[in-house]
């Protein structure tokens, strides 16, 4: 859908690319003009970014098309786009208020909130001031509560009649006063008053108010002539701030229909989105206005979600739109983004490093270039990167998010909260510095204070999997097993071809004894890691302990690989159901990663948190459970089944899992044909060697035994099985030869 | 500003990591270390400007220290071996590896020994440097204070770093061509951009901005070494701040960087030494009210010790006295014997100087009297192991034992005791009091070449250690000896020589100019240039009272003098008087008591009524006796002489003065030299007199022949010794003591009838006259 979308709209693109241009340019001049009118800094910000960032060309011709759209000639375009020049009676009113307007657009300038709402708005309190209060507070038991009092309230204090802009920017004033009282009052951040439950009063009013109105509006202009898509949108984020958010969804969606230059709506509209399938669905109801603003809404909502489904799509969008904005900032950001989160590191930072040399006071979504830098591990990059951004703005959220990346590079954990939380200082609704924060209170070794900071950043944005994820761990750490399983399925469901995410499910099941389920998670973590063709756990989330180290090479492989890690979980699962033939498969499977055919095998890295080598002591019991991801599950199964089904298929190729002892050793010694003998797959292969002596095959075990020696890993295990394996032979070999002939794979 | 680190001590790391390396070779060693350690161990004060040249050393002190060090490897010196670990460092973060790494060059403490041989572990690798050694603290403080630097101080640190090590960049491309990406930051050469990018001008605007210089990077504590040395440098010295620190000082300034409050106090003794009160009043209330806080220790008392100093300095005693009362209160409430010792030390001395204003102490009775004091003082001392109060105590109480006239073994003992302290307690500032006040009683006892011999040996061997103030008094009585002995040239030179920075302090300065003028008003006395010389005894007298008692005296006599030179008898009896009548308010010493008597005699002699001025004769004489004050003695007997050549006792006046003219040979003292041999000359005369006189009363012609020949031989004696004071007159260029002896001479070749050589000296007289009115006249 996402693609006819795009046609539909490119559609309107081809017949002339300098008409649009020039509708696009009048337009976003309009809808910079307006925004900056009613104090949207930020929207005004992006609109005018895009604007400067069309191409030069033919400015003064298309001239003529902005002039017929318009109405009349205009001389200055300012004064033509200023006034709302469709709307003669809107227009008188805006005239009439022009002095009142300007003084409480200079409060706002100033930040005085409160001041610049009293200039139109009446104030807040009765007429009759505290006597009031004191009145009805004497006959409490008498007067009927809120509903009364509400409605009285409506019907008193009905909005004056004002031009829109000017009650737009009233309450917006006044529900930016809000918020500024609701910062106040959650105090120092993780402090005891920042609990995340301090709300803004002004909403509900707000809202209240915000219903009458337009229901008195609508009633008077049905087809919403009249209406220009600014107070909707305050409406619709006043909703989403009270929760009600199909409500909000509503509402926006009638904000950008109106008014679809405004950004602002856009992105509190993507807000709301919880999943791929609700854009999706947003984009096929019909709904959503048809140009050039719906492909960046689309765009933006696919890379916010980490949608890789349709990620041709995105990319045939984010192509196209750069066509048309060539020098868009924002647009190359976000298909930085998006190679990001397709785990393309080496494009998203070219990209970010042109952004950087172009831009260099630019610092909006620098944060996401230091996450990029950090996975990447690039650390005198990120050193530079922080030391620009700080020569920059020392105190930007952005700035602050960089050195604390880096400074946790560094393993200077205390140093990085105390930026992370200097960002947040700056910006309570900055996510990512949550989410970072989080990260480095685990490695603090404070889970509380991690599962808080998590807690808000998924409070700030639920479709942060990064957040989700971490608060598993906390709760692992804690053993607190369904929490955990609870938030790493979350996570799993935001990034369903996320191996990481479905081993840490699977880990999490195997914990709480629910083997099959937690077998069916590491089968889908097995297909997920081919989905991505490379070791996504490492670097999908950048907070593992052991991938902070050591640069691992992060070349993609040529093809699919399994994981042997998470054969051997499998196959200790299985073990453990008990089904040990299962169990010797994926043993065999997992062995078999490191004798491939193939050359030059690829090289990777695979850090694991060391609670999953303990896991499996759990004793097991198969629990049943009818899980919401089983038919997912069952994809993976099936998928992974047929590869592990011919483990000597040579669908697998030399995979060196660097070990526990550090990955760049492992990928010194593998450099020729499969050596890949690792930790885990001489562990496969011991247990394979006790399998197949326990089975009293005793040829097969002696040799796996050898060769362990020989690997030189377990060789103190290794030797004792082979004088065993002797023993044995030579209690039964004078007897008869020996039981089951099954020599012949060796001879 | 950084706190700690600063480019030059991350080279120094850098030297150290060679050094540990172990690609220095043995004979080497001892030079890489000394380069190493005099950079870190700023404590010890060697001299100022090492101070200052490290506390901005430049990559390029360091070639010089190190150029022509071999290093192991053939071929590469030291100096190679650093730049290549220098330049190795070429982003932000090689620079965080650099620092975060340098612990590894540290030995193992005594804990991870342990744990490593109990659990049995492998040895691991570790440095060699020893982790308590200076330079092993040094690393350990380094990474420290990186570890506690914000980001964008390090990023600071890392282009403080950029421009520190830039002049040695064309020593390093020479030895290692192509290797060099970047002199800035090899990530710039990564983005493939060159310096004139904007990015670039962002991320290293604070290099741009002093781009003009050799701006000196210093760290705050840096910074607070340098002052705390200037400000002990100054408060044990008493002089000003040298122009390089100042320059320095500016340079900080300039900086803008949040210098420390040590400053305010710096700044406050300097305007305090320049003379000008409000700034170093207000400096001084500045510097208390930033460190009240600051500190854990209050510093109550010791902003009002200061301020009483302060006070007391600029004249205003009435109020220093109860500042320091206050002080003292503030001290023993806060039980800080050595703000305490120091605060009665000071009001002991201030006693002394100024008796008059004491009033109110004695009152209290906080000292007791001087010498209860002293013990007081010497005691404390002890106890709080002030050496230097001790030293200074023991010396004030000889002083007092001189002034007193006290048995001089106690005051030679003193002063040894002193100096015993100075040796053992190793106290060298106080040597060269201890050889001043030596030099005071030497000359007191008449030995002058000792006394002067102790002056040389301070100015030459100890002036450096000295208080200023100490140097300057020595130099000015040095210049006073010489011109008594007769080198006035000399003397004049000595004052010239003094060096500028003492006089650069304001009080020092006046000090100066007062004491030159004395010098010069009593060469001109002496010179017989009145008119000059009364011009500038009006102008010393106008400036009264000087701040020492003593000066105030000098100028005092000089006075006198000058109203006797012009037979202004009367005037100067009645100074004299004025004078004797205050002195032992201010100035309770038997020299000047004896001075005194002794010039009244002079005095009532020279208005022909000597027989008025016998008993103060007779009285100084006895004074000087028993004090044991030598010149003093001898000038009060020749006055003595003089009183008995007046009442013709002729005999006995050659007696005395024969008697006491070796000594006062001794004495180096020409005037007194010169008037004894007039006086003698007067008895000789007398006495030949005599002798005629008795012939013509009795006319014995038998004896006439032999009386003749006595008379002649008398005669003969008298032309001799007036020519000897004639030349000790022309030493120190005594006018009219030149003069007398022509005239004297005159007559007698006169009596003896030759003309010729009478008239000889009559052009002598004239011609003499005629030159020193030439000489002075114009």
């Amino acid at each position: 859908m996402a693609t006819i979308n795009f046609n539909e709209s490119t559609t309107s693109v081809p017949p002339d690319q300098g008409a649009l241009v020039a509708e696009l340019r009048d337009r976003l001049t309009e809808a910079t003009i307006k925004c900056s009118e009613r104090c949207l800094y930020q929207s005004a910000k992006w609109t005018a970014e895009l604007l400067d960032s069309l191409p030069e060309d033919g400015d003064q011709d298309r001239d003529q098309d902005a002039q017929m759209l318009g109405a009349d000639p205009p001389t200055s375009s300012y004064r033509m786009l200023s006034t709302s020049y469709d709307d003669p009676h809107e227009a008188a009113l805006e005239a009439k208020e022009a002095s009142k307007y300007l003084l409480a657009k200079s409060y706002f300038d100033t930040k005085e909130f409160d001041r610049c709402a009293a200039v139109f708005l009446p104030p807040v309190i009765p007429a009759g001031g505290l006597a009031v209060f004191e009145k009805s507070r004497a006959r409490t038991p008498l007067s009927t509560p809120s509903k009364r009092g509400k409605s009285k309230a409506s019907d008193l204090n009905p909005l004056p009649k004002l031009s829109q802009k000017s009650l737009f920017l009233a309450l917006y004033a006044r529900y930016l006063a809000g918020e500024k009282r609701k910062e106040e009052e959650s105090e120092m951040v993780l402090g005891p008053a920042d609990g995340g439950q301090s709300t803004n009063r002004e909403v509900a009013p707000i809202s209240r108010q915000l219903e009458d109105y337009f229901r008195i509006r609508d009633a008077s202009d049905p087809q919403l002539k009249r209406s220009h898509g600014w107070l909707e949108y305050l409406h619709g984020v006043v909703l989403a701030r009270s929760k009600q958010e199909d409500l909000a969804q509503e509402w926006l969606l009638r904000s950008v229909r109106l008014n679809p230059y405004h950004w602002g709506a856009w992105e509190e509209m993507s807000h709301l989105l919880s999943s791929v399938d609700d854009l999706n669905g947003q984009l096929h109801s019909g709904f959503l206005p048809q140009n050039v603003m719906t492909l960046i809404y689309q765009v933006h909502a696919n890379v916010d979600l980490f949608s890789t489904t349709d990620s041709n799509a995105t990319a045939t969008a984010l192509d196209s739109l750069i066509d048309i904005f060539p020098f868009s900032t924002y647009l190359l950001t976000q298909q930085a983004l998006f190679y990001y989160h397709s785990k393309d590191f080496d494009t998203a930072s070219s990209i970010f490093q042109d952004i950087l040399v172009d831009h260099p006071y630019r610092l909006d979504g620098l944060d996401h270039y230091s996450n990029i830098l950090y996975v990447m591990a690039d650390r005198p990059k990120l050193a530079f990167l922080a030391h620009l951004a700080t020569s920059v703005d020392k105190f930007r959220p952005e700035t602050c998010c960089v050195v604390g990346n880096y400074y946790s590079l560094c393993s200077h954990h205390e140093k990085a909260v105390m930026y992370f939380r200097r960002a947040l200082t700056l910006d309570r609704s900055f996510l990512s510095a949550w989410t970072l924060m989080g990260h480095e209170y685990i490695e603090l070794k404070n889970t509380h204070a991690a599962i808080e900071s998590y807690r808000r950043a998924v409070d700030v944005n639920r479709k942060d999997y990064r957040a989700w994820y971490g608060l598993g761990q906390a709760y692992e750490v804690l053993d607190m097993g369904f929490y955990a399983l609870f938030y790493y399925q979350r996570a799993a469901g935001l990034r369903p071809y996320d191996a990481k995410m479905w081993q840490a499910v699977g880990s999490c099941y195997a914990k709480m004894n629910r083997l099959e389920q937690a077998i069916k998670a590491l089968k889908r973590a097995l297909a997920a890691g081919t989905y991505y063709e490379t070791d996504s756990p490492a670097q999908s989330f950048n907070t593992s302990v052991a991938s902070a180290k050591g640069k691992s090479t992060r070349k993609q492989a040529g093809r699919k690989l399994l994981d042997p890690q998470t054969l051997w979980d499998i196959a200790q699962l299985y073990e453990r159901m008990p089904n040990e033939a299962e169990a010797a498969r994926y043993m065999e499977l997992c062995l078999s990663q490191e004798t491939g055919q193939t050359m030059g095998g690829s090289k990777t890295h695979k850090p694991k948190h060391k609670k999953q080598q303990h896991k499996g002591a759990a004793s097991f019991t198969a629990v049943n459970a009818s899980q919401r991801d089983d038919s997912d599950d069952g994809d993976g199964d099936t998928e992974v089944l047929s590869d592990a089904t011919s483990p000597s298929s040579n669908a697998t190729e030399p995979l060196s899992p660097a070990g526990y002892h550090g990955g760049n050793q492992g990928e010194e010694t593998n450099g020729g044909f499969g050596t890949g003998t690792t930790a885990t797959t001489s562990r496969a292969r011991l247990w394979l060697a006790r399998y197949a002596f326990k089975n009293d095959d005793l040829d097969r075990a002696e040799r796996l035994a050898e060769e362990l020696c020989m690997d030189g890993f377990e060789v103190e295990e290794a030797k004792g099985l082979v004088r065993e394996i002797r023993g044995r032979r030579e209690a039964t070999a004078p007897g008869a030869s020996t039981p089951f002939a099954f020599a012949g794979d060796e001879t | 500003m950084g706190r700690f680190l600063t480019p030059s001590k991350v080279a120094l790391l850098a030297l150290a990591q060679v050094y540990s390396k172990g690609s220095i070779p043995l004979s080497g060693t001892a030079r890489v270390l000394n380069v190493l350690i005099s950079r870190i161990l700023l404590d010890s004060k060697e001299s100022d400007e090492l101070l200052q040249q490290q506390a901005g050393d430049t990559v390029l002190d360091l070639e010089q220290a190190l150029a022509g060090q071999a290093s192991a490897i053939p071929g590469r010196t030291v100096w190679d071996l650093l730049l290549k670990a220098l330049w190795a460092i070429d982003c932000a973060d090689a620079l965080d590896w650099f620092i975060s790494d340098t612990p590894l060059l540290l030995g193992k403490t005594r804990d991870e020994l342990l744990k490593e041989r109990d659990e049995g572990l492998p040895p691991q690798p570790a440095g060699k440097i020893v982790r308590t050694s200076p330079l092993g603290l040094f690393i350990r403080r380094c990474s420290l204070e990186y570890l506690r630097l914000q980001f964008q101080d390090s990023t600071a640190l890392w282009m403080d770093f950029i421009a520190y090590r830039m002049p040695s960049k064309g020593a390093f491309t020479r030895k290692n061509p192509h290797v060099l990406r970047s002199a800035f930051d090899s990530n710039i050469a990564d983005l493939e951009i060159d310096t004139s990018n904007t990015l670039t001008g962002i991320m290293f605007r604070r290099m741009l901005e002093d781009v003009d210089g050799q701006q000196k990077t210093y760290s705050t504590y840096d910074c607070e070494k340098l002052m705390e040395f200037q400000v002990s440098e100054m408060q044990s010295l008493g002089g000003r701040l040298p122009d390089t620190m100042k320059t320095t000082l500016k340079q900080l300034a300039r900086l803008g960087t949040s210098a420390p409050k040590l400053t305010h106090y710096l700044k406050f003794l300097d305007s305090w030494r320049a003379g000008d009160f409000t700034s170093a009043f207000d400096n001084l209330h500045r510097y208390f009210d930033y460190t009240m806080q600051s500190r854990d220790r209050t510093f109550y008392q010791y902003a009002l010790l200061n301020l009483a100093i302060l006070q007391a300095d600029f004249g205003c005693h009435a109020e220093a006295i109860p500042a320091m009362q206050e002080a003292i209160a503030t001290a023993r409430e806060n039980r800080d014997t050595i703000c305490l010792n120091y605060c009665m030390s000071w009001l002991y001395h201030f006693g002394r100087a100024f008796p008059a204003q004491m009033q109110s102490i004695r009152e209290t009775g906080i000292l007791g009297n001087e010498t209860e004091g002293l013990n007081f003082l010497k005691s404390r001392a002890k106890e709080a192991e002030m050496w230097t109060l001790l030293s200074t105590s023991l010396l004030s109480e000889a002083k007092i034992n001189l002034q007193h006239g006290e048995s001089l073994a106690m005051c030679f003992e003193n002063i040894v005791k002193a100096s015993h302290v100075n040796v053992v307690k190793n106290v060298p500032n106080c040597t060269g009091p201890a050889l001043l006040m030596k030099s005071t009683l030497f000359s007191r006892i008449g030995q002058t070449h000792q006394a002067y011999s102790c002056g040389e040996r301070f100015l030459l061997c100890h002036s450096k250690n000295a208080p200023l103030e100490d140097v300057l008094k020595c130099t000015i009585r040095q210049a006073a000896l010489l011109t008594q002995m007769g080198r006035v040239s000399d003397a004049q030179a000595n004052m010239a020589k003094i060096p500028p920075h003492i006089l650069k302090v304001l009080k020092y300065k006046i000090y100066h100019t007062t004491h030159t003028l004395i010098l010069r008003a009593r060469h001109l006395l002496h010179r017989n240039a009145l008119d000059s010389a009364g011009q500038i005894i009006t102008q010393l007298v106008s400036q009264q009272p000087h701040p020492e008692t003593d000066t105030s005296t000098q100028v005092s006599l000089l006075e006198i003098d000058l109203l006797i030179r012009r037979r202004e008898l009367m005037a100067a009896l009645d100074r004299l008087n004025q004078l004797a009548d205050k002195a032992p308010l201010e100035n309770n010493d038997v020299s000047l008591k004896c001075r005194l008597l002794t010039l009244k005699a002079t005095l009532f002699a020279k208005s022909d009524k000597a027989l008025q001025g016998f008993s103060l004769a007779m009285r100084a004489v006895e004074l000087a006796h028993s004090a044991r004050i030598l010149p003093d003695l001898w000038a009060a007997t020749l006055a003595l002489a003089h009183i008995l050549l007046q009442s013709y006792e002729f005999a006995a006046a050659r007696d005395l003065v024969a008697a006491i003219l070796p000594q006062a040979l001794e004495c180096l003292d020409c005037e007194l030299v010169g008037r004894c041999y007039l006086a003698l000359a007067d008895s000789y005369v007398g006495l030949a007199g005599l002798a005629v006189s008795s012939e013509d009363g009795e006319g014995k012609g038998k004896e006439n022949g032999k009386d003749k020949q006595t008379q002649k031989q008398l005669m003969g004696s008298a032309v001799d010794v007036l020519e000897k004071a004639g030349e000790q007159f022309r030493w120190i260029q005594e006018l009219e003591g030149q003069l007398e002896a022509l005239a004297k001479m005159g007559r007698i070749w006169m009596w003896r009838g030759d003309a010729a050589v009478a008239n000889e000296m009559g052009e002598k007289y004239m011609s003499l006259r005629k030159e020193y009115a030439e000489a002075d006249g114009c």
